[in-house]
């Protein structure tokens, strides 16, 4: 119990003063989060509506494939992922491990299936008038495809937010592929993690804590700047 | 009048899940010819209007338009609103079809005051009643004037007042082929002349 | 349209404020061991190198056994660990072309207070078999660091591979081993240096200190440009030059935690 009250005393403290591994960390966990996230939007929402409303014949397996990559624990991306990036992998040259750009590469594959998955799920939901009456007032596919979107928000909103919170939240992809390297790929999880390992169980809790409050803020962001025409 | 007919329907059947659900003998529709097709519930009117809308692929028997898909507008029976103001739904199909935001805009706003809604066209669509959504679908459609207009009941919310400005606003598209479902016959309105086809019940039960 | 304007600003501030940061010209990776990094000694010596050369150094840390793995990849340049088997290994590879010491401290098994196994004042081998015979909990690293690597040899001259249930291989640094070892109040071999740091978060004492079986030197190792082009073997060897001068090594020696000195410097004279 101590020790919980310990680290609550320790987070307040360090939003106090603003510690700056604190602030450097968090702030370097949230960008990469966040563009990992778009990425995996950008490429993610466009093939979520076409798995939704395209009948062509691998459809099944790749919904099922992305569905399992839901499922990969972050190690194994963090690995494979390292794999490409090392010295003599096949990105070897574009000299990318240990970098923030290796991470973000790494947990936009691990956004990904999340946003595919999701976006997929609440497109083929969606009433089957939308499309009707998208087509026959003339909506091109372009036009047709953002009006599903937008149909669909909540739903996508969803599969953003919960992008993001595994993105922000995650260790192995950030541990294996950016090295924990301070003021340089260090994200607020490994910083918690380094914390942990030399014994400090308080500082540790404390940027847990504070992680979860970024990730609070974060989507309650997400929801309100959805919420505009509500 | 040399010109082939818009519309040619010969035994036309709709089979789903092993159910007839509608069967039609022969229909010819002129270009400009206005057809209100009054059958009772069940009769098929709607699934007529959904094969000449392009939206049921197993039909059996001769179903020919002349005019492509997109010259063809349909609306629901009870119609779907997209998220946001009236007039971005009503602008939705002039948008599509590149108009200019403040052309499409002036048009949106002439037909919303053709049948009496012009006052909700900054409103958010969640807060419309049944009746108001149904004008502004209809707004969204004939904005369009489209070649051929197919509705489906699109009085069944209205009252009289609003079933009168509805049908005068039909009768402003004078370049479209226009057929209503309707479960009864429509009230006649100056400049409107609709022509009367009964869809007995073919159907299986 | 306001939404989309903000989304877009947020990105582009993000995007600008951090660049994606490739491993610019002016940079030197070095793989540590965890006792080093924790010791709190790079802290010191680190920024002193960078403001001299104007290189900015990247410390990755991880087990000997890693950081020298690392190394053969070409992933870092420079490699700094304490298990001179594995990097006499390394050179003899040829994946490094230059190896110096540095310093060296000591390991000490650690255990509880009431030893159990009697082994306080003790050798070092004689305790960990009396430790085995026992059958007393004992944590071992089990992950080829340095420190695991000298428990192995250990194990070795007392022909008992260690092979008991209350044998258990945390699989992680030197922290977080030293942690579980207090929670389950076992012998563990430490290095000093990480002792010193937890000392006041753990129960367990320092039982054996026996020097000449548990000296641990350290190395550091230039990774070889012929086989890794992109090796910033003139940042390395500077690097290593800085560390093994008088002046840093007398820094080394300086060094202290709790009062006490942790590191002593291979390369320094007597009278320096």
């Amino acid at each position: 119990m101590e020790l919980i009250w310990d680290s609550l005393r320790q987070a307040l403290h360090m939003i106090l003063t603003a510690d700056p591994t604190v602030l450097d960390a968090g702030f370097r966990s949230l960008w990469i989060s966040a563009i990992a996230v778009t990425g995996a939007g950008i490429v993610g929402l466009p093939l979520g509506s076409l798995l939704a409303r395209v009948r062509f014949p691998a459809r099944r397996i790749i919904i099922t494939l992305f569905r399992a990559g839901m499922a990969v624990p972050t190690v194994f991306i963090g690995l494979l992922c390292f794999a490409f990036f090392e010295r003599h992998g096949p990105l070897g040259p574009y000299d990318l491990l240990f970098t923030p750009g290796a991470i973000m590469a790494g947990e936009f594959l691990l956004a990904l299936p999340l946003v595919v998955t999701i976006s997929h799920g609440a497109i083929a939901a969606l009433d089957p008038r939308v499309a009707e009456t998208a087509k026959s007032l003339g909506a091109g596919l372009v036009r047709r495809w953002l009006t599903y979107l937008s149909e669909a928000k909540t739903g996508i909103l969803v599969a953003m937010m919960t992008a993001f919170s595994r993105c922000v939240t995650e260790l192995g992809i950030a541990m294996m592929v950016g090295g924990n390297i301070k003021e340089r790929t260090q994200t607020l999880t490994t910083a918690t993690a380094l914390e942990t390992g030399q014994g400090e169980f308080a500082r540790g809790l404390a940027m847990g804590l504070i992680l979860l409050l970024i990730a609070m803020i974060v989507t309650s962001l997400i929801v309100f700047l959805g919420r505009e025409d509500e | 009048m040399n010109n082939p007919p818009l519309i040619q329907i010969k035994d036309l059947k709709v089979v789903k899940n092993g159910r007839t659900i509608c069967s039609v003998p022969e229909i010819l529709v002129n270009e400009g010819q206005r057809l209100a097709c009054i059958g009772k519930n069940g009769s098929g009117k709607s699934t007529l209007l959904r094969v000449l809308a392009g939206f049921e692929k197993d039909c059996l028997g001769i179903c020919k338009v002349s005019a492509p898909k997109k010259e063809r507008v349909y609306v629901h029976q009870s119609p779907y609103l997209f998220r946001g103001s009236v007039l971005f739904n009503v602008k939705y199909g002039l948008r599509a079809r590149r108009h200019s935001h403040r052309t499409s805009e002036k048009v949106a706003r002439q037909w919303l005051e053709a049948l009496g809604v012009q006052n909700l066209a900054e409103r958010s669509v969640h807060e419309l009643s049944g009746g108001e959504k149904q004008r502004v679908a209809l707004a969204r459609a004939f904005s369009l004037e489209p070649r051929l207009l197919l509705l489906d009941e699109p009085l069944s919310e209205l009252d009289e007042p609003g079933s009168a400005s509805c049908l005068e606003a039909i009768a402003r598209l004078v370049d479209s082929t226009i057929i209503v479902a309707s479960p009864a016959p429509l009230p006649s309105v100056q400049g409107l002349r609709m022509e009367t086809f009964v869809l007995e019940d073919r159907t299986e039960t | 349209m306001k939404k989309s304007i903000l989304i877009a600003s947020f990105i582009c501030v993000a995007i600008g404020c951090h660049p994606l940061q490739q491993n610019q010209p002016g940079r030197l990776r070095i793989a540590v061991t965890s006792s080093t990094f924790d010791s709190g000694l790079l802290d010191r010596l680190i920024p002193l190198f960078e403001k001299q050369h104007e290189i900015q150094v990247d410390t990755i840390v991880a087990g000997s056994g890693k950081a020298l793995k690392l190394g053969e990849q070409g992933n870092v340049d420079l490699v700094w660990v304490h298990s001179r088997t594995a990097e006499d290994k390394f050179m003899a590879a040829g994946d490094g072309i230059r190896r110096e010491d540095v310093m060296y401290n000591s390991f000490e098994i650690l255990g509880p207070a009431s030893d159990p196994a009697g082994v306080r004042g003790g050798r070092a081998a004689e305790a960990l078999q009396a430790i085995s015979r026992g059958q007393h909990w004992f944590l071992s690293r089990g992950d080829q660091s340095g420190t695991h690597q000298r428990e192995l040899s250990l194990w070795k001259t007392v022909g008992e591979p260690p092979h008991w249930k209350q044998y258990i291989e945390s699989n992680q640094g030197m922290g977080p081993t030293l942690v579980m070892a207090d929670q389950k109040e076992a012998y563990v071999l430490a290095d000093r240096g990480t002792y010193l740091k937890f000392k006041d978060k753990i129960e367990l004492v320092s039982l054996v200190q026996s020097p000449e079986e548990l000296a641990n030197p350290y190395g550091i190792l230039v990774v070889n440009p012929a086989k890794h082009p992109a090796i910033k073997d003139a940042f390395a060897q500077a690097f290593v030059d800085f560390l093994i001068s008088p002046a840093t090594q007398r820094l080394i020696r300086e060094f202290k935690i709790a009062g006490e000195q942790l590191f002593y410097p291979l390369h320094l004279a007597a009278t320096e």
